[in-house]
């Protein structure tokens, strides 16, 4: 066993980063732990093509980050009848000659748009409406957005076509800016 | 002409997305420049799409796993 590596500290030490990792991408308690739990089994198994070329964290996260992936495409043939909803969705926003409805015009937030925010409030509420999105839009928007992906590898991942991945994103991106408008008291 | 060049509320802000992520044609930019040029609320929505954007990436989850779902999680794994 290469020596970087010391599973007897394992749970104690990534736990709870491998768990937080995992629950905001899918949403799910008994989920996120299963993935965590599989993450370690996987872990041991391959203990010994470990060859210390990156940390013990980040070789775990990788490991991490393939199982959402399996779980991802194992959900995708549930998850893809959203498109159709989707599309459809548009509608919310958007009246039949493509203008902003009315109650769904964007109003000023008061922030300043071009830099990071440091506001609690803020992530509490972006996070909040995250996990309210449909399942097939919070994945693609966190794949996105979070993970940083490129759209050409998420449409591979998820086996959407890049039309699939507009429309989800484009609703994704309404949604959201929609539920912080909503919630978010500094307007 | 006016038709080639005008597009919807619906396309600008598909387009807004498209362009923050470097997937754009000229085409669909110059439409856009355009629509944006006489449109306040894509205007809006491009400011917070993109304040959106810039910040989703610091988002994390402050949830942990109780003391008793290590130690399970210890005995599964048979440590």
């Amino acid at each position: 066993m290469p020596e970087l590596l010391n599973p007897k500290e394992w749970v104690k030490k990534y736990s709870d980063l491998l768990f937080r990792f995992a629950i905001l991408r899918v949403n799910d308690r008994e989920t996120a732990k299963d993935l965590v739990q599989e993450t370690y089994l996987a872990a041991y198994r391959n203990i010994d093509s470990f060859k210390g070329e990156i940390s013990e964290k980040n070789w775990l996260f990788l490991i991490l980050k393939n199982k959402i992936i399996d779980y991802y495409r194992k959900k995708s043939n549930e998850i893809l009848t959203e498109l159709d909803e989707c599309e459809n969705a548009l509608e919310d926003y958007f009246d039949d000659k493509g203008h902003w409805k009315s109650q769904m015009v964007p109003t000023g937030w008061n922030a300043d748009y071009n830099n990071a925010l440091e506001s609690k409030e803020f992530f509490d509420i972006l996070n909040k409406c995250l996990q309210r999105l449909s399942e097939l839009s919070r994945i693609v928007f966190t794949l996105k957005y979070l993970d940083e992906k490129e759209s050409d590898e998420i449409c591979k991942e998820l086996t959407i076509t890049s039309s699939n991945y507009w429309v989800v994103i484009h609703r994704a991106k309404l949604q959201l800016r929609a539920c912080i408008e909503k919630n978010w008291f500094v307007k | 002409m006016k038709k080639f060049i005008m597009i919807t509320c619906k396309e600008a802000t598909l387009a807004i997305i498209k362009k923050e992520e470097g997937k754009i044609s000229l085409m669909e930019r110059i439409r856009l420049l355009v629509h944006l040029a006489i449109c306040k609320f894509c205007k809006m929505f491009e400011k917070q799409s993109k304040l959106i954007s810039i910040n989703s990436i610091s988002i994390t989850s402050e949830d942990s796993l109780t003391a008793k779902e290590k130690e399970d999680l210890e005995k599964n794994l048979g440590q």
